[in-house]
């Protein structure tokens, strides 16, 4: 273990700069002292020393150095990874928190890192279940309309089956709705992939019966051989068992499996085989292994369906689009006529019950045909007048009104005005809800149209201002002319058949034309006489007893006033008085009744 | 490699209570019927071991008798068993261990615990202590159980469990 003693180069140098240093005063002493102990120590120590220092070299040099791990950790990793996954499940719990940690810190870097891979992810999502929306669709429409549907759905009620069975057991040829990759001698489950829209029970159970099944089969029949079930058939379903050393593949059939499929399990089972023992070689795990068989699996999820069906599929699904825009068309013509026959109903509806001379009592719509039912005044306006009228439509509705009187104000004034029948002299006009009469009438008729208006509720609506009672003018021209000369009339010497009694006659017969003339205008007229006859006053009576009737004239008074008291009773137009004692002075006064006078 | 499926095969005699020891526990599918008509009911245990999951597909085989005999095709690729053996028959402890040497050759070198059923029945126990002992010795790994309070049936599965992941992946 000793190495030979040799000159030591550094120790050398240290006895050379000793000397050169020697004799430079206190301090120089000091530092020759110590040099002088270094000496000592090198030459009692220097081997030892030398061993020291290449033994603290080498202790650096096995240290781990971060720069030395950078160097081989890539060279360590890939070789590692070959061998195995050790070093990934080592790993995997430091990537997870690390994953985390990154997440937590900045999700941006992550989500910009897994970015082109999440969006192409994303879109062949979106795009696999479009294209399965689209195809269940085709399928739906294909299946729901056609004549052919409708006798599957028939024979899905006679069978008690779902209608989707019978599609698809008219619609398929064949579907292989799963397939479970198993172990030959074990039953364990490889594998299992299915038929999205196929309900299946657990496969691992399902694997490891079928293995039993097997067993029990070649057991009980083959003796012990090496032979085993290939096909199970039940109802529409066959179960097609391929078997290989040491992996089984079941294919789940629905349908008539052609003898091709066999074929194409048994190549995709070597496939397998080939894969299963590659695999194994490289220790991959259960969980590798069903990832990596998967995509061959998926590949036996074929489904074939039947040519015609295919081909009829697309026609009819052109035609029965056709159909479809022509019934969505007619929907959609069928709304708006349904809802613009459903406006000109509301419309005739409204029209009428606004109408004056109508009661509606029912209003019915069918379809087309519309019923309107009431009461109608056959003064108003007919259902066709009144189309005309307001520019309306109403064809196709059937109006049945019953006649009655209606007291609306316009209709009664129409109805006065129907009844009036007014002479030639008469204007009779309708202005809103009154009715005007203009021109002339004789008070007989004025009196009629006023009765007329009363009895039929109108009085209020009749307006006769502007007519002109022929009657009335007459008597008042007649009153006009009554003589009011005064005469004298002596009592004594009264001659009715004298010339002089002429006056009186006069007098006598203007007063009865005017009694005429009042009955005609139905007036009634107070006929006042005044005498003044200072020397009897029992004259006058007698005189007008033998001229004329006073009574005929409606005389409701007579008044003789003395003269000497000059007692007038007011009012008192036309009277002359004379001073004369001898003469007396005679004059009628004639009046309405009322309130007017003259 | 670690497996995350294994088979394990349940012998015994004829109303040993195989099929009631683990009914409460796993997962079935087919009813009992299967045993009586092909011989084997097929039921599934999910058990998660050091945080890994691990299914076993337990072949509950029908309890042999002087009429029927097992066929070894059912312990084809199996990973380890269960032998059941009723307390309260010490006959049928004797008959576990002959079915365990007959197909010895068929399960290889795969794990296996002798199951004592009938814990449960004491006043009715048949088989001594000292048998247990001597078979114990002898290197079985022996388990008395009950199928009516459960008594170690969740223990037995992590223990086969346990067992034949070690050999698996050794």
């Amino acid at each position: 273990m000793s190495e030979p003693l040799e000159p030591d180069p550094s120790r050398e140098r240290e006895l050379s700069t000793d000397a050169a240093e020697f004799g430079n005063g206190r301090s120089d002493r000091q530092h020759d002292e110590a040099s002088e102990l270094e000496r000592v120590r090198s030459i009692l120590l220097g081997r030892e020393r030398a061993e020291l220092a290449r033994l603290e070299k080498r202790v650096d040099e096995l240290a781990p150095d971060a720069d030395q791990v950078a160097r081989v950790l890539p060279d360590a990793i890939r070789i590692e990874s070959k061998r195995g996954d050790r070093l990934a499940r080592s790993l995997a719990p430091t990537v997870e928190v690390a994953v985390q940690e990154s997440v937590r810190r900045n999700p941006k870097a992550l989500a910009d890192a897994i970015f082109p891979i999440i969006g192409p992810a994303i879109r062949n999502s979106v795009e696999a279940m479009l294209a399965a929306m689209v195809d269940r669709l085709n399928r739906a429409v294909d299946h729901s309309l056609s004549p052919r549907s409708i006798g599957w759905r028939i024979e899905a009620w006679r069978t008690n089956r779902s209608f989707g069975e019978v599609v698809l057991l008219k619609s398929l040829v064949y579907r292989v709705e799963q397939v479970l990759l198993l172990r030959t001698d074990s039953g364990l489950l490889v594998k299992h992939v299915a038929h999205p829209a196929v309900a299946v029970a657990d496969p691992d159970l399902v694997a490891g019966m079928l293995t039993a099944i097997n067993d029990f089969v070649a057991d009980s029949f083959a003796k012990g051989a090496d032979q085993a079930l290939e096909h199970v058939e039940y109802a529409d379903k066959t179960l097609e068992l391929v078997r290989g050393p040491r992996l089984t593949l079941a294919a789940h059939v629905r349908g008539q499996a052609p003898r091709e499929l066999r074929l194409r399990l048994q190549a995709l089972l070597e496939e397998l085989h080939l894969k299963v023992a590659e695999l194994e070689a490289e220790r991959a795990s259960d969980e590798t292994l069903a990832a990596e068989l998967e995509p061959a699996l998926a590949r036996a999820l074929e489904t074939q369906e039947r040519e015609n069906a295919k081909k009829q599929s697309g026609a009819m699904f052109v035609v029965l689009a056709l159909a479809g825009a022509a019934l969505v068309l007619l929907a959609v013509w069928g709304i708006l006529t349904h809802a613009r026959r459903a406006e000109r109903f509301d419309l005739i509806a409204n029209v009428l019950r606004a109408q004056p001379g109508y009661v509606v009592l029912a209003a019915e719509r069918n379809g087309e045909r519309m019923t309107f039912e009431g009461l109608r005044d056959p003064l108003a306006p007919s259902p066709e007048e009144l189309a005309q009228l307001l520019d309306l439509d109403f064809s196709g509705a059937t109006f049945t009104f019953e006649p009655y009187a209606s007291l609306d104000r316009s209709l009664v004034a129409k109805r006065v005005l129907q009844a009036l029948t007014p002479p030639p002299s008469v204007d009779a006009q309708l202005v809103g809800d009154r009715i005007v009469l203009s021109g002339q009438a004789t008070h007989a008729w004025i009196e009629l149209a006023n009765s007329l208006a009363k009895a039929l509720g109108a009085a209020d609506q009749l307006d006769a201002t502007r007519l002109v009672d022929l009657d009335l003018e007459a008597l008042r021209q007649a009153i006009d002319e009554l003589p009011y000369r005064a005469f004298v009339v002596s009592a004594a010497s009264f001659d009715p058949k004298a010339p002089s009694a002429d006056n009186v006659h006069g007098l006598a017969a203007a007063l009865q034309r005017v009694d005429s003339l009042a009955r005609a205008a139905d007036r009634a007229i107070d006929v006042r006489v005044v005498a003044f006859m200072p020397e009897t006053v029992g004259v006058l009576p007698a005189l007008l007893a033998k001229t004329v009737s006073l009574e005929s004239l409606l005389l409701t008074r007579v008044e003789f006033v003395d003269s000497a008291d000059h007692r007038f009773v007011p009012p008192l137009v036309g009277v002359r008085h004379s001073e004369a004692s001898d003469v007396h002075e005679f004059g009628a006064v004639a009046r309405f009744r009322g309130k007017e006078s003259w | 490699m670690t497996p995350t499926r294994v088979k394990v095969c349940m012998l015994g005699s004829f109303a040993v209570g195989k099929t009631s020891l683990v009914q409460r526990y796993v997962k079935s599918l087919f009813s009992e019927r299967y045993q009586t008509t092909i011989g084997v009911q097929i039921d599934k245990k999910e058990l998660v071991i050091d945080g890994r999951p691990l299914t076993i597909m337990l072949w509950d085989l029908y309890g042999e008798d002087e009429f029927q005999k097992l066929s070894a095709s059912f312990l084809r690729g199996a990973h380890g068993a269960f032998f059941v053996a009723d307390g309260t028959r010490a006959q049928s402890v004797d008959h576990a261990l002959e079915l365990a040497e007959r197909f010895a050759p068929d399960l290889g070198d795969g794990p296996r615990i002798l199951l004592v059923n009938k814990h449960d029945l004491a006043a009715q126990w048949e088989v001594r202590d000292e048998t247990l002992a001597r078979l114990r010795a002898k290197g079985w790994l022996v388990l008395c159980t009950s199928a009516k309070d459960g008594e170690n049936v969740e223990r037995a599965f992590e223990l086969l469990a346990r067992a034949m992941l070690e050999r698996e992946s050794d």
